[in-house]
């Protein structure tokens, strides 16, 4: 057990030194089966409910409090289990330009290593640590591969990621300023209820808003819908799908660490439904295909926020499985835009007509996302969402309900969208095609998008719940 | 044992095959002929043995169990039939309907799909089974109305209809959330037991929602006159025992809570004012299939009125009984567009000139039995509400709509049997012998079941264990008379008319369509103009956060333009900084 554990870590660091001195044909060969692996190690850690409750530690600072501790537990079972999954579809169906294989394969390895840091930490400065290499790899991979306007979005981004970060870090040193004085979550969780009142609402403010911008939820979002316009096909993949999840983990841990937070919950709640009805309303009035989409982030986000905010564990549990269920779905979606974007060399739903018939996979694929992003049953979504909503309704009433409005309007909107591609007086023509592996693509997150939808079993195993 | 699940099989198989076989198989609409009968020959079987039913744990939390249950009662194995014995016919219809051979695999997969999803919502038993049934429902709908997708009408009606499913799906999964928080249970036969509390109500009117989504009834009803873009076999199908039946089945079966509840009144209030507002759009439409699209929202509205009423057999014989012949009259409009090169403005379509034209006399068949005109089935199916209704004061309401029901049909058989004039006959002539046989005898055993099911009258209601529905002389007489009526008025306005064109009559168009479709229109106006208003502000946001940045910006050159590494400027100000000391200190 022990063993096989830490080539989690270990196979990407490797593939990225392998990358120095790749070709560039090879360095994609190179992260796919580096991806595959930890695809399979979190595979099996997933399967087989992985619980490492005992951390492994490196002293690194002791007196600081520092270690570099990694410790899983069900949630970050689920959680690298839907990171390897989106990053390995990111680096075999991805779009690259040819000319930066090394640089983008690298980030997204890069991506890889943060993102199962920021997953399996169990100290919060390493936490803390492995965050940051996620916003520089995804800031790297929009300022460098993304396109036209690239430059002002990947600034936008980093501004607000920048922000989000230090104010995690202050939180962290206030956190360890306090009377708690640990930076081991394992510890803290015990002690921190001898942080007094007002300075632990300190420290969820504080906190709450870097994961609130990270997420991202309603006045903090600006920067995801410019990012998305202008990442790579594989950026805005792991963008949505696995970087927005690291403010949901959060939130998740801030609800645990912090008993105070737990009173602030409504208002965390009021503001994922109030985040979530803004967003599907302003997503009405957008034509470009990727920010159609990366309002839908934003909206499931925002139920997906209600659902952890329920502090009921059914809504908690709703969350994890929205967040399953919403990495996949939104990978496939960008996946299946990009691909749009490449066949036709336009992304504008105004100007696109009648491509079902040079791109029927796609337009399949964009259906299909459809009805997972909208919940219909059998997919993932729909079991998140009864779940999220059971929880919901148990904490907050009625009022929760108001969280299907927005879910409403996604559909409506999308099933427009769909109408406006396929209908065909006049029909776009391709410029360019798309290879076996986006298809493969598409089918591969399909297929995980019902397996989890038709058998949520899986799921509710690694949490020992059902 | 899973006996009722049995009855699925073969039309899942036909489905998938329909696929695996692809575009160029000739033997995909055989597969899904014999995958339709190998059930509806298990359906017919299921009626005799009653068969147990089947629970299977989806998920579960706690206490709260998402279990797939059927249930095989009886009025569930009556669906089941009915949508087996449509469903065959349909299918033989549509040999002849779908020409293209590279359509075929699309279509003859979404239409199994469909109707194995409307087989699963017959025998649902709890609402995890109702939900999975019901989107699936929503989405095969879609896609079939959508079906020839290069059409622009065919593609918004679709998305009209698919923006009313989801309402109703979003509708129906909050009401399975408030059930499933308030009571543990999503069981129908135990949720038919409950106790009403407030979130009940809440439940229920979610369920309300849900289900007047999916039957077309008011305010949610202009989908149903758009979807006629679809092909015709599945407007026949949509129409008569699957989709829009869906709705009020599931009241039908939830019916005990809704008593519980005393829910009854708005049920039938929805009820009747759809059938009123049906039946006077089907009086000015001119389109040949949504006059009977407008029809089937009469027949619903009455259903629901009969549900209403509490008399779930007088529900289920108009159910039973409208299943036949509109799915007839579909079938015959399908025909006769063919036969009139698709044209769709009745005023402009005409008939055969010969007498024995079969396809025109089983049309005028169905037409006679949705005017309820005594022996065929419609009256039966008609005569079984007002016999609920006998003796309150919706009686003559219903009367009323039964006169306009006989009015707009006999108005719309009238112009569809006109012998052909002018230039065009020899040519409508040619165009009807050439129908396909596929389609010609389908609707002929169509309406051979619109004869004979009028024998099923007696048999229905000790089938579902109630009391009989008695023949009455005077409500009989009544409501024969309220059928002639409307056909001698047809008769005499349209007689005259018959031969020129409607296109300068302005009663000939459905103005109540258009009021709904302009208070749908005003939703639209209010949600784009909700959604203009958060995108200024999300610009304005943008605004803020450029200057925000700007600033930042602005700020980096300032201090910079001070670091400038020239050796004279930090001299000056070394020298400036060190007066100011001075100044500070000698001061």
């Amino acid at each position: 057990m022990i063993q096989i554990f830490p080539l989690i870590f270990i196979i990407p660091v490797l593939a990225m030194m392998l990358l120095y001195r790749a070709s560039d044909e090879r360095a994609r060969r190179v992260t796919v089966v580096a991806t595959a692996a930890v695809l399979l190690i979190s595979g099996y850690l997933f399967f087989t409910s992985y619980n490492l409750s005992e951390t492994i530690g490196i002293s690194y600072l002791p007196s600081l409090g520092i270690n570099i501790a990694i410790a899983t537990n069900p949630i970050s079972d689920i959680l690298l289990f839907l990171a390897s999954i989106v990053i390995f579809m990111a680096a075999i169906a991805g779009t690259k330009d040819s000319q930066n294989q090394k640089l983008s394969n690298a980030l997204l390895l890069l991506f890889e290593i943060s993102a199962i840091g920021v997953f399996t930490s169990a100290n919060l400065f390493i936490f803390f640590m492995f965050w940051e290499a996620g916003v520089v790899a995804l800031f790297f991979m929009i300022s460098s591969l993304g396109s036209v306007n690239r430059k002002v979005a990947a600034f936008k981004f980093l501004m607000y990621e920048v922000f989000a970060a230090a104010m995690l870090l202050i939180g962290i040193l206030l956190i360890f300023e306090s009377p708690a004085h640990t930076l081991n979550m394992a510890t803290l969780a015990t002690t921190a209820s001898l942080i007094p009142v007002p300075y632990q609402l300190l420290i969820v403010i504080t906190l709450g808003i870097a994961f609130a911008i990270n997420m991202p939820l309603f006045p903090f979002h600006l920067w995801l819908p410019d990012a998305h316009t202008e990442a790579p096909t594989e950026g805005s993949m792991v963008l949505s799908g696995v970087l927005t999840k690291f403010g949901a983990y959060g939130l998740i841990l801030l609800f645990r660490l912090m008993p105070i937070a737990s009173q602030y919950a409504i208002y965390v709640a009021a503001l994922a439904i109030i985040s979530s009805i803004y967003s599907s309303f302003v997503m009405m009035k957008q034509t470009d295909l990727k920010r159609i989409i990366a309002y839908t982030t934003i909206i499931e986000m925002g139920i997906i926020t209600l659902g952890i905010a329920s502090l009921t564990s059914i809504g908690t549990t709703g969350a994890l499985v929205g967040m399953m269920a919403h990495g996949i779905t939104i990978a496939l979606m960008f996946l299946v835009v990009g691909s749009i974007y490449n066949i036709f060399g336009e992304r504008d739903i105004r100007v696109l007509k009648g491509i079902a018939s040079s791109a029927k996979a796609e337009v399949y694929a964009f259906i299909y996302g459809t009805l997972a992003t909208t919940g219909v049953p059998t997919t993932a979504t729909f079991v998140a969402e009864i779940l999220i909503f059971i929880g919901a309704y148990q904490a907050f009433g009625a009022y929760a309900l108001l969280g299907l409005v927005p879910i409403a309007i996604t559909g409506a909107y999308l099933y427009f969208v769909i109408q406006k591609l396929v209908t065909s007086s006049s029909e776009s023509k391709p410029v360019d095609y798309v290879g076996f592996w986006q298809r493969f693509g598409y089918g591969f997150m399909i297929a995980a998008i019902a397996a989890f939808g038709i058998f949520p079993f899986l799921l509710l195993k690694v949490l020992g719940v059902g | 044992m899973m006996y009722e699940l049995y009855a699925l099989i073969p039309v899942f198989a036909a489905a998938i095959l329909s696929l695996v076989l692809g575009k160029r198989s000739a033997w995909i609409k055989y597969v899904a002929l014999a995958g339709s009968a190998a059930s509806l020959l298990i359906s017919v079987y299921l009626i005799f043995v009653a068969p147990q039913t089947t629970t299977v744990t989806w998920f579960s939390y706690g206490q709260i169990a998402f279990t797939f249950q059927t249930a095989a009662t009886h009025i569930n194995l009556l669906l089941l039939l009915l949508i087996n014995a449509v469903n065959p016919l349909i299918i033989i219809y549509s040999m002849g309907f779908i020409e293209s051979p590279s359509e075929q695999s699309r279509y003859y997969f979404l239409l199994s799909a469909f109707a194995l999803s409307m087989m699963l919502f017959a025998i649902s038993g709890s609402l995890p089974t109702t939900i999975l049934a019901w989107e699936m429902l929503g989405i095969t709908s879609y896609l079939l109305i959508g079906f020839w997708y290069s059409k622009p009408e065919a593609t918004a009606a679709a998305r009209k209809a698919m923006t009313m499913m989801v309402i109703g799906d979003c509708s129906l999964l909050a009401a399975v959330v408030v059930i499933a928080v308030s009571y543990h249970t999503l069981i129908i036969s135990a949720i038919n037991l409950l106790q009403p509390t407030p979130a009940l109500y809440l439940a229920l009117s979610l369920v309300l929602v849900a289900a007047f989504t999916k039957s077309a009834q008011l305010p949610f009803s202009e989908w149903l006159s758009d979807a006629m873009d679809g092909p015709t076999p599945v407007s026949a199908f949509l129409h008569s025992s699957t989709m829009v039946k869906a709705g009020v089945f599931l009241i039908a079966i939830l019916l005990p809570i809704f008593i519980a509840a005393k829910m009854l009144p708005v049920i039938l209030a929805v009820g009747l004012a759809t059938a009123l507002y049906g039946s006077l759009n089907a009086l000015t439409e001119r389109h040949i299939k949504k006059v009977l699209a407008y029809s089937t929202m009469e027949e619903m509205g009455l259903m629901l009125v009969a549900l209403g009423l509490g008399s779930i057999p007088a529900a289920m014989m108009l159910f039973l009984m409208q299943t036949f012949y509109k799915a007839l009259l579909f079938m015959g409009s399908g025909s006769i567009m063919k036969a009139n090169s698709e044209e769709t403005d009745i005023s402009l379509m005409y008939g055969s000139s010969s007498r024995k034209n079969l396809i025109i006399i089983t049309t005028i068949v169905g037409a006679i039995s949705l005017a309820a005109i005594f022996p065929l089935s419609g009256f039966f199916g008609k005569y079984a509400i007002s016999y609920a209704a006998y003796g309150t004061f919706y009686y003559p309401v219903i009367l009323l709509i039964g006169l306009i029901s006989s009015f707009y049909i006999f108005r719309w058989i009238g112009f569809l049997s006109r012998k052909p004039t002018g230039k065009n006959k020899t040519k409508i002539e040619l165009e009807y012998k050439t129908i396909p046989r596929a389609m010609v005898y389908s609707q002929y055993a169509m309406a051979a079941l619109v004869i004979f099911a009028a024998l099923l009258f007696t048999r229905l209601p000790a089938y579902l264990g109630s009391a009989p529905i008695a023949l009455k002389p005077t409500e009989i007489i009544l409501e024969s008379a309220a059928a002639l009526a409307g056909l001698a008025i047809a008769y005499i306005v349209y007689r005259k008319w018959a031969a020129k064109s409607l296109s300068g009559a302005r009663l000939n168009r459905p103005y109540l369509g258009n009021v709904l479709n302009s208070g749908y229109s005003g939703v639209v106006i209010v949600a784009q103009a909700a959604s203009r208003v958060t995108n200024r502000i999300e610009i304005a946001m943008n605004k803020g956060v450029s200057y925000a940045f700007g600033f930042l910006i602005a700020t980096g050159k300032l201090v910079g333009k001070m670091e400038d590494g020239k050796p004279n400027t930090y001299m000056i100000a070394f020298l400036i900084g060190l007066a100011v000391i001075i100044l500070i200190f000698v001061t």
